[in-house]
């Protein structure tokens, strides 16, 4: 079988013969990846893949299954095991399956555009932004990583009962790593940019600024052990609103994992934070026109002013939880059902970058975490090891290295005494300028 | 066989003839069950089948990789023109005529286990956390069976296969109390044979899970600042995973992006630690009979009383420092073109005491159960998180503290490990890096850094 549309064909046909219904997600992809190395390239990478699942909905009983082989007999097979999950797992609620209907077209998602763009350009661009580095300044003594990549989707949904809707995005990224030496040893600095545009990506910039803050970082120190004033630049923002982006989600309230159950309509954030969810914004990463159950969703408001307005739903966990359905449904040909955010939008505030930086004599400027495994989940304790930049009376004094930040997300989100006005263009699903907190732990020397 | 031998020669001549010096299959069949329990009752069962080829050119040290689901000699001929056309620097190779397929296997024979079996496993799971207390809220128990079959077949005469069966078992527990939530984890990974789940201790996977979110839930804040800390055993040995393993990883030392490269043969770390990467051990979650270039595995002493003895290479690493492949290329899948990374990992056992250990320490931290961390391989700063930890003050364990990650950098902190325990446990773990998630061990006898960064509330 060639094509995901008839592999889904045969999938409905084998399904009705069966007297079962199924809904199928398909997912094909096609990446390119470039990355370079001493101004060579180091690799050329290009693919294209696809996987096919069903969910198999009988009553409350459901069941999974997926292949990457579109052979009849594996996806007879695919079936096969799927109904036999499906004896095991009854769920407390039955799904049901959206019947066919209009979607509404989505088309800034995808740029035609970058299909076209040539291999030789895309090694160009590589090569383009690691010499940019290279270039910026001889003490940028080496490039980590300098890396282009691109990827198209094309995400296709089709149920028994008469659902059938797709549709493809595509971007393209690039990324490096600056590396340079002072007496205690290395030190470095990244960036990201993401486009729909290949034109538009700004590899070589990106690469500059890397280089120039890398620079920035030569003679960073360790800041003392105590509580200081904090500001988490745009970028970084941006990671602490998608950590907490699952805790919306109805279904980890539903199972008693977000720390958000029972607090729908209770003030416990900052007046000044108000979030939303928007499956249609245009400069998300994670816009679609539908859900992974094939409903059209729409924004959300899920803080306002610090009071949690809504709670993010599938089909199944709104009628259960008698909640509004807003078309939040996601999942893989791989995975369960389940809830996720699309794009979280932070709203601005008035105040630039630099005016936050001035909040206090001395403020830490917060530009990149280094990991996150110190993030507890369920409780939304952190101890995260971060670098950043002190600033005194809003002026960059020196780098900062080798320390971590400690406290409860709950509680920093609550502690927000301004937000910036400074959201780019989002490297993920998370739109967010940068966010000033005040008396917050940093464990450094002693 | 996944491929038969005479399509895996056309697209490997395909290849060579576009002016590769080196081209490589990758194949990999896949099947995998996924059972979860949530709710207390059966909430997940997925069942998935993983089918694809990577193809490899490599010209000198510049690496064309592409892959595929299509398995067809057309859809892998044409991957293989495809990325012969890409190659910018052409070399003239050969192709030694393959060898007979060699079939390797895991340790034990491969069988799929019961599913009614699993099940029970689950609820006995479920059961086993709740009644730890009452204040255990929700359970979600999970079994996952992974059985990978993998074929390399390269122009160096190279045809062999393997099968690697995976069991991997674990349990969150999430514990409540006034309004504050916590969770504990436990697991288990390792290499067998679908009898061998009959070896789980399932019940004490699950109460270790509830025990341990219940400590965590009623633990005050651990100090801020620098301290001895005395790193437990097992998963303890991620501190060497993140501080200094991966740093010796090819991948990073080939770029000069790493604080370890230019020292072999130098003094890295306090004299009484040996560290040793290990894919032949028996059974354990990173061991491999062959590696994912079809290499055979190895034993490989990376740190010997101190002295750094070797790196861990790959093939296009070995191409690029020139240093001897150490059966070290793995990848997640064939989605990945693979790299140097590590294996079962730890440190070798010493010679103090617990007790010793402890009564060092004035004002520190006792680490008993570690989380994941990461590494900054330019900068060789590396963090992990501490599930449990205790304060401990005057060579005594005073009380459990919570919200601990430490920081260090990796040649720093190999200087500060001062003494060595003399029980060695592995643990197993999932390691991400260039090449995906892969299985790996971790471990470690009981060791004493006698200054970290710990991070925790003033």
């Amino acid at each position: 079988m060639n094509s995901v549309d008839q592999a889904i064909d045969y999938i409905l046909s084998s399904a009705a013969r069966r007297s079962t219904p199924v809904e199928i997600l398909a997912n094909e992809r096609k990446n390119t990846s470039v990355s370079v190395q001493g101004r060579k390239v180091e690799q050329f990478s290009f693919a294209e893949t696809r996987q096919v699942g069903v969910r198999i909905i009988n009553g409350h009983h459901e069941g999974l299954a997926y292949s990457e082989s579109l052979e009849p007999q594996s996806l007879d097979e695919m079936l096969t095991e799927a109904i036999s999950n499906s004896r095991v797992i009854k769920k407390p609620y039955a799904s049901t399956l959206r019947g066919g209907g209009a979607h509404p077209s989505m088309d800034f998602i995808y740029n035609p555009s970058l299909d076209t763009v040539s291999a030789e350009e895309k090694v160009q661009e590589a090569l383009n932004m690691e010499a940019a580095a290279f270039d910026f300044d001889p003490r940028i003594s080496n490039v980590a990583y300098a890396i282009y990549r691109d990827v198209w989707i094309r995400n296709t949904i089709a149920n028994s009962s008469g659902l059938r809707a797709n549709f493809q995005a595509n971007s393209c990224s690039a990324g490096i790593m600056c590396l340079a030496k002072d007496s205690e040893g290395n030190v470095s600095a990244g960036e990201f940019t993401v486009s729909r545009d290949f034109g538009q990506l700004g590899a070589i910039a990106n690469a500059k600024h890397a280089a120039k803050r890398t620079l920035d970082r030569l003679g960073a120190r360790r800041p003392t052990t105590g509580r200081y004033t904090i500001v988490f630049e745009n970028r970084i923002a941006e990671h602490l609103i998608e950590m907490v982006g699952s805790y919306f989600s109805a279904k980890a309230v539903d199972d008693g994992t977000s720390p958000l159950k029972g607090k729908l309509g209770q003030k416990i954030f900052s007046d000044a934070f108000t979030l939303a969810d928007d499956p249609a914004h245009a400069l998300g990463n994670a816009s679609r026109p539908f859900d992974d159950e094939g409903y059209v969703g729409h924004k959300i408001p899920l803080v306002q002013n610090g009071r949690v307005e809504n709670y993010l739903t599938n089909s199944v966990l709104a009628a259960k939880m008698k909640l509004p359905h807003t078309a939040h449904a996601s999942r893989s040909p791989s995975s369960d059902l389940g809830v996720s955010p699309s794009n979280l939008i932070v709203e601005p505030g008035s105040k630039s970058l630099p005016e936050l930086l001035k909040a206090d004599g001395r403020v830490i400027l917060i530009t990149s975490i280094l990991g996150m495994a110190g993030f507890r989940h369920t409780s939304g304790d952190f101890s995260l090891p971060v670098e950043g930049f002190l600033f005194e009376n809003g002026k960059q004094v020196h780098g900062l290295k080798d320390f971590l930040i400690s406290g409860n997300m709950l509680q920093l989100l609550n502690s927000i005494e301004a937000v910036g006005g400074d959201a780019l263009m989002p490297l993920g699903s998370v739109i967010c300028p940068s966010l000033l907190v005040r008396d917050l732990n940093v464990s450094g020397a002693s | 066989m996944i491929v038969n031998d005479s399509i895996l020669n056309k697209v490997i001549e395909q290849a060579i003839a576009a002016g590769a010096d080196f081209a490589e299959v990758y194949l990999e069949d896949t099947q995998t069950r996924q059972f979860s329990y949530l709710n207390s009752r059966p909430d997940k069962a997925v069942s998935g089948h993983t089918l694809g080829a990577g193809i490899r050119v490599l010209s000198g040290t510049e690496q064309i990789y592409t892959y595929t689901n299509d398995l067809s000699e057309e859809g892998l001929l044409r991957a293989a023109a495809q990325a012969g056309a890409a190659l910018k620097v052409r070399s003239k190779g050969k192709f030694a005529a393959p060898l007979k397929l060699e079939s390797l296997s895991g340790p034990t024979p491969v069988r799929v286990s019961a599913a009614d079996k699993q099940w029970s496993n689950l609820k006995l799971m479920d059961e086993a956390a709740r009644s730890v207390s009452s204040l255990i809220t929700q359970v979600n128990a999970a079994l996952n069976e992974n059985r990978k079959h993998v074929q390399v077949f390269n122009s160096e005469g190279v045809n062999r296969e393997e099968r690697r069966n995976y069991l991997n078992a674990f349990a969150f527990a999430y514990a409540e109390d006034q309004g504050n939530k916590e969770s504990g984890y436990e697991r288990t990974a390792f290499l067998g044979s679908g009898d061998d789940w009959d070896k789980v201790n399932f019940r004490e996977i699950a109460e270790t899970a509830a025990a341990q979110s219940l400590r965590i839930l009623k633990a005050e804040w651990a100090p801020a600042g620098e301290m001895p800390v005395l790193i437990d055993s097992a998963f303890g040995g991620v501190i060497f995973h993140e501080a200094c393993g991966h740093g010796l990883e090819t991948t990073s030392v080939a770029r000069d992006a790493s604080v370890f490269a230019g020292k072999l043969n130098e003094k890295v770390a306090h004299e009484s630690v040996t560290a040793i990467d290990d894919g032949t051990l028996v059974n354990e979650n990173g061991s491999l009979e062959m590696d994912d270039e079809g290499e055979t595995t190895q034993r490989t002493v990376l740190i010997e009383k101190g002295i750094l003895k070797s790196y861990i290479v790959d093939r296009l690493g070995a191409r690029k420092t020139g240093f001897k492949i150490t059966g070290s290329g793995r990848r997640q899948d064939y989605r990945f073109a693979p790299t140097s990374r590590m294996r079962n990992t730890f440190i070798a056992p010493g010679n103090s005491t617990f007790e010793e250990m402890l009564k060092d320490i004035d004002y520190g931290l006792y680490a008993k159960n570690l989380g994941g961390g990461s590494v900054v391989p330019g900068t060789g700063s590396y963090n992990f998180a501490v599930n449990e930890a205790f304060l401990v003050r005057n060579g005594k364990i005073e009380k459990q503290v919570k919200g601990a990650s430490l920081i260090g950098t990796g040649i720093e902190t190999l200087g500060r490990i001062v003494k060595v325990g003399q029980e060695l446990k592995l643990a197993p773990g999932t390691c991400g890096s260039v090449s995906g998630m892969i299985p790996v061990t971790v471990g470690q006898p009981p060791l004493l850094v006698s200054k970290l960064t710990v991070g925790g509330k003033v």
